[in-house]
């Protein structure tokens, strides 16, 4: 039974030149039907997308805005991209996050009175272990009986937003604001400086440097080659003997620890204090980011300041009274174009009537299921 | 209302978006296609029933709304899944983003209003007049009524008729299914777009039956719940009853214990159903894996290729 006239036949390959395409075929159409639904929802498309390109790249403080934001970004997007890598998905960014400042929020209210660069340095490590040990809550199981990752780490964003939430209201709550939202301030040694004079925090600079580390250790070191190996054929990793058991457990570690560092970094640079939204839907979009940046690890700094910036413009709608969560349907939109760019881009459309057969010219190669 | 009759009605009450819900993500995943996005889907049922009903005044109409904008927001998984054979996980799990987004653009001007109360609870004559049981069960309103008929003919469906055979046979063996006739395509998409269906109606009712309000998140995680609770069931209807219940009381309490004056912190009360599920679900699947197959669809999140079939 045929519902339209079209039929799709698999292609050998795609080449370069459409891969390199996709993204921007994918961003484009992502705008448009971004349009109508603005149109429809009575708003000049036009005047708002002008305005979210103000807000983000259009002035210094934008900029600014926009460098700050995409730090923690970046992270869970390369959190979320290492460990697909081993075809794992870390969907619980959010909640290492979450765990991560906690983390470090204990070593600031256990030792106010250490000096600042040592301060900073605990703290950090205790971020990177506290976000690695909650993801290997989800990453055990998943090692040991195969339990889907998916639905564990998704469950401990929800854990470790009751948590963060328990320690702000209980134990770490600020004597001056009972009742609000937020734990008493870190010590003031340990908000992390700006670079040269600008308002720009150095988390960006940060999280571009933890990408530069991760992509050594994937693409220069023994164990990022046997990742890469478990992550692409995992029979082949079985004949070479490698344990796949222990690579899931380091990758989710390492992954945890990276988004735990994107708390850190929320926590020294932008809000001072441990506050149940600081993850503020990081961990999520960082998906989507690690999606769009694709098999390179060093496109993730450019998705990221990107989808950071649609976050800032989509904040500045809001201060007109629309809602921002049109930039949650951008780049929702924008992904899913991807989706379809990319399954699209793997086949040749044929406009016919009569059902294909493989004599036809194309024939199966790279789909030999069985 | 004594504790004991007090926490059932609220577990039946609590359970009946999560029976909805992981019903339809079941029949979808039997066919072979896992759906990640339900938590936006029911987002997406809750914003749109809410608008619905609000505006009109007809929750007939609110709940019909919603089911269409969740089978919509399916359909287009259905497409990209079913028809494209892109990565369903990505898919899902970009839509549970988007329908999350959509959910707020839809519902934004109506976040905060309450609407009254359009449902009554139906009581069965006879049956709740049985001492204790009968108000707890039997007067209860027509959805839930609904949720508990769909799970028992969904069951009745999957092992008795030719559809249910068809569904399974999409869900376990695709090619084979496809050589013996069985329009696998069809099926694959009619699973998927009623999973939608389901997920909107379960949202519909958290927004206009059980809290008669709209938010940003209105639901707060319980789609993930119900995706937990099929894998709980091991994949047969039935069994998502105890689970989805169990769920709804733990879910439940936090209401209670504030109303009973016991003050136990609501963040741990909060993120007890969450832990427990967690635990639970551990549990289950390591007895699962233990005794041989936990009842997975063989072929579940494998798109199915005929030109490859060969």
């Amino acid at each position: 039974m045929k519902l339209l006239p079209i039929y799709l036949q698999r292609r050998a390959a795609i080449s370069s030149r459409r891969a390199a395409l996709l993204p921007i075929f994918a961003i484009a159409t992502g705008f448009i039907v971004g349009a109508v639904v603005l149109w429809f929802s009575g708003v000049s498309p036009l005047d708002a997308y002008l305005e979210m390109f103000n807000a983000s790249f259009g002035s210094a403080q934008g900029l600014t805005a926009t460098f700050i934001r995409a730090a923690p970004l970046i992270l869970t997007g390369l959190a979320v991209a290492i460990a697909l890598r081993m075809q794992l998905w870390n969907i619980g960014a959010e909640g290492q996050l979450l765990l991560g400042s906690a983390g470090a929020t204990f070593v600031f209210f256990t030792w106010p009175n250490l000096p600042g660069p040592i301060l900073l340095v605990a703290a950090a490590v205790a971020a990177l272990i506290a976000g690695a040990l909650w993801a290997l809550i989800a990453a055990i199981p998943r090692a040991t009986i195969d339990l889907n990752e998916i639905i564990t780490t998704l469950f401990l964003n929800y854990i470790a937003l009751r948590l963060v939430s328990f320690l702000v209201y209980g134990p770490w709550q600020d004597p001056g604001a009972i009742g609000f939202a937020y734990s008493k301030p870190i010590p003031p040694q340990g908000a992390m400086g700006t670079i040269w004079g600008t308002d720009l925090t150095s988390g960006v600079v940060l999280s571009i440097v933890c990408v530069a580390i991760t992509w050594w250790g994937i693409e220069r070191t023994r164990w990022g080659f046997s990742v890469k190996i478990l992550g692409g054929n995992p029979r082949a990793g079985v004949y070479l003997r490698l344990n796949a058991k222990r690579r899931i457990i380091s990758i989710m570690a390492i992954s945890g620890a990276i988004a735990g560092m994107a708390g850190f970094i929320q926590l020294t640079a932008v809000t001072g204090r441990l506050q149940p939204d600081i993850a503020a839907g990081y961990g999520y979009t960082g998906i989507l980011v690690a999606f769009l940046a694709g098999r390179s690890l060093l496109m993730i700094p450019v998705v990221g300041i990107f989808f950071s910036a649609l976050i800032q413009g989509g904040y500045s709608l809001q201060a007109q009274g629309l809602s921002s969560s049109i930039s949650t349907v951008l780049q929702g939109l924008i992904v899913l174009f991807i989706l379809l760019g990319g399954v699209a881009a793997t086949y040749r459309f044929r406009w016919s009537w009569t059902s294909s057969n493989s004599s036809s010219g194309m024939v199966n190669l790279n789909s030999g299921a069985r | 209302m004594d504790f004991l009759s007090f926490a059932l009605t609220s577990a039946i009450v609590l359970g009946t978006p999560l029976i909805l819900a992981a019903l339809g993500e079941l029949v979808a995943e039997r066919s072979g296609v896992i759906n990640l996005s339900v938590e936006g889907m029911m987002l997406v049922g809750a914003a749109t029933g809410f608008v619905v009903t609000f505006s009109t005044g007809n929750i007939a109409l609110g709940f019909a709304a919603a089911a269409l904008s969740g089978g919509a927001l399916a359909l287009v998984h259905a497409f990209l899944c079913v028809g494209l054979k892109a990565n369903q996980i990505i898919s899902g799990l970009t839509l549970a983003l988007l329908g999350a987004g959509l959910a707020s653009f839809i519902g934004r001007d109506f976040a905060g209003l309450p609407i009254p109360s359009y449902i009554s609870p139906l009581s069965i004559p006879l049956l709740s007049d049985i001492p204790f049981l009968g108000p707890i069960f039997f007067e209860r309103d027509i959805i839930v009524y609904a949720a508990f008929a769909a799970v028992i003919i969904t069951a009745i469906v999957l092992k008795q008729t030719r559809i249910g055979q068809w569904l399974k046979a999409s869900g376990e063996a695709p090619a084979a299914a496809d050589a013996a006739g069985v329009p696998v395509f069809i099926v694959r998409y009619t699973a998927v777009v009623f999973g939608g269906l389901m997920a909107g109606i379960a949202g519909a009712y958290f927004s206009t039956v059980f809290v008669r309000l709209w938010s940003d998140n209105l639901t707060a995680g319980r789609g993930w719940i119900a995706i937990a609770l099929v894998i709980f069931a091991s994949w047969r209807p039935l069994l998502l009853v105890p689970g989805a219940l169990l769920f709804g009381f733990l879910d439940s309490l936090n209401f209670q214990f504030q109303t009973m004056g016991i003050t136990v912190s609501t963040d741990i009360l909060g993120m007890s159903p969450f832990v427990i599920t967690l635990v639970a679900l551990t549990i289950v699947w390591w007895r699962q894996q233990r005794h041989g197959g936990a009842g997975v669809p063989r072929a579940l999140g494998l798109p199915y290729e005929r030109e490859s079939r060969i």
